[in-house]
């Protein structure tokens, strides 16, 4: 083991190269994914392909890790600060970035051991598990709400584990019919979001706390799969929610929810040439 | 070209407690894995779907390797491929922790048997794959390609997440 993993050797003597050999798949790279890629850049991990779409904006500089004021003015992709930011860490690091919609990667994004999600969207945040399902991967979402309940702000927010063939995120009630419907109701009309960095930053790494118990168990008290962050005291404790989840998940359990249902090989391979 | 083989957790505990039985004549079980599958951007994605253990009575004993499997065996497999498009993984263990190597007569079997599979399924690949106590290697017949092609990365997907690579063999 390096020197430089001296301070995290209680995760195993192996736990360096398997950190290298992981890749993390990032969707959406603003408030919550550029934790995400500051922390996995510092823990280890090797390999990441990440999607976002969009530029930095000056609103994004409250909450955007590694974003600058330069940035804004230069108009810099967000994927590419995510780069940036990850190679000033780990030079070595494989950072594969897409400026895109994430559906239009998706072949990339298989190439992920784990799939983390920091999407606005109750849309989004379905169809990125669907994808995260098919290709039997793992996916670790947060969400984050800022209400106004009277004359008080209340920000809340969960963290959630999706292990293939455990509870998906509509087991554990983060999706709902209702949401979806509500949002696609909304649609155009939602205003600005409330996001904040410090609670972003929880959300984040309690997730990421999720992502090393899964790759290197080094504790025998496995994390509850659904956490939920409470930002006003500031606490953040297992969801009352997984008394009542079966272990089994009833949403995923067809034969025809894994892989590409219209697989054929790529027309490189096809051809033979590749 | 990068091949990924996905198991859960549960589907490679089916697999291994089913291949660490005795069986009466033969001195290794075998059995098939149905993996559906997706392309990567730079190659793809096999998923264990489901096992399907050589029935007991489908060995049959072999003067040259003790037993071996019958034809029955390879029409049932044959059939699981024929009756929904996934690709064909021929499965063994080796009882022993690190990573496994396939032997002389592994390779001879696997040359025979795994192309048949494209008689069911000729669009698709089809391979090899021999379990250790704690790693796997495993080669696909990928169809249009002369070259034989080892799986790269093996995941165990579960409450731990279990990957290696081929790569570590060295």
């Amino acid at each position: 083991m390096a020197n430089s993993q001296s301070r995290q050797s209680f995760l195993g003597d192996d736990s360096e190269e398997i950190l290298i050999s992981v890749t993390a798949g990032l969707v959406g790279y603003s408030g919550g994914g550029s934790h995400f890629g500051q922390q996995l850049a510092h823990v280890g991990v090797g390999n990441f392909v990440i999607v976002d779409p969009q530029l930095i904006e000056d609103t994004n500089l409250t909450r955007l890790v590694g974003g600058t004021s330069a940035d804004v003015l230069a108009q810099t992709v967000k994927v590419e600060i995510a780069k940036r930011l990850i190679q000033s860490v780990r030079p070595d690091a494989t950072v594969d970035i897409y400026q895109d919609d994430w559906r239009n990667v998706v072949s990339a994004l298989r190439r992920s051991d784990v799939i983390f999600g920091a999407v606005d969207t109750y849309r989004d945040r379905n169809e990125v598990e669907r994808q995260a399902r098919r290709s039997m991967t793992p996916y670790i979402d947060i969400g984050m709400d800022i209400s106004k309940i009277g004359d008080e702000f209340h920000i809340s927010g969960q963290i959630a584990l999706s292990i293939p063939g455990g509870p998906c995120l509509w087991c554990l009630g983060i999706l709902r019919e209702e949401l979806l419907a509500q949002e696609a109701a909304d649609y155009g009309h939602a205003g600005v979001r409330q996001q904040v960095v410090w609670s972003n930053g929880v959300l984040a790494s309690t997730a990421i706390s999720m992502f090393m118990s899964l790759i290197l168990p080094w504790s025998t008290t496995p994390m509850p799969l659904l956490l939920e962050y409470d930002g006003n005291r500031g606490t953040v404790v297992p969801s009352m929610k997984l008394q009542y989840v079966a272990q089994t998940c009833p949403h995923f359990s067809n034969d025809t929810d894994l892989g590409d249902p219209f697989w054929k090989l790529s027309k490189e391979i096809a051809d033979g040439t590749e | 070209m990068k091949i990924r083989l996905k198991l859960s957790r549960n589907l490679h505990d089916e697999i291994t407690d089913h291949l660490q039985q005795p069986h009466p004549i033969a001195l290794e079980r075998v059995g098939f894995i149905a993996c559906a599958g997706a392309n990567t951007d730079d190659g793809f994605l096999l998923l264990g779907r489901s096992f399907h253990p050589v029935h007991d009575d489908h060995y049959e004993a072999d003067t040259f390797v003790g037993a071996r499997i019958s034809s029955r065996a390879v029409q049932a497999a044959l059939m699981i491929a024929y009756g929904k498009p996934q690709s064909m993984l021929f499965v063994h263990e080796h009882a022993h922790k690190g990573c496994p190597g396939p032997s002389r007569v592994d390779l001879d079997c696997w040359r025979e048997l795994i192309p048949n599979f494209w008689h069911v399924r000729p669009e698709l690949p089809h391979g090899g794959l021999i379990l250790s106590e704690d790693r796997a290697m495993g080669l696909m017949w990928v169809p249009n390609q002369t070259e034989i092609f080892p799986i790269d990365d093996f995941s165990i997907v579960g409450r731990h997440l279990r990957r290696w690579t081929e790569e570590e063999r060295g």
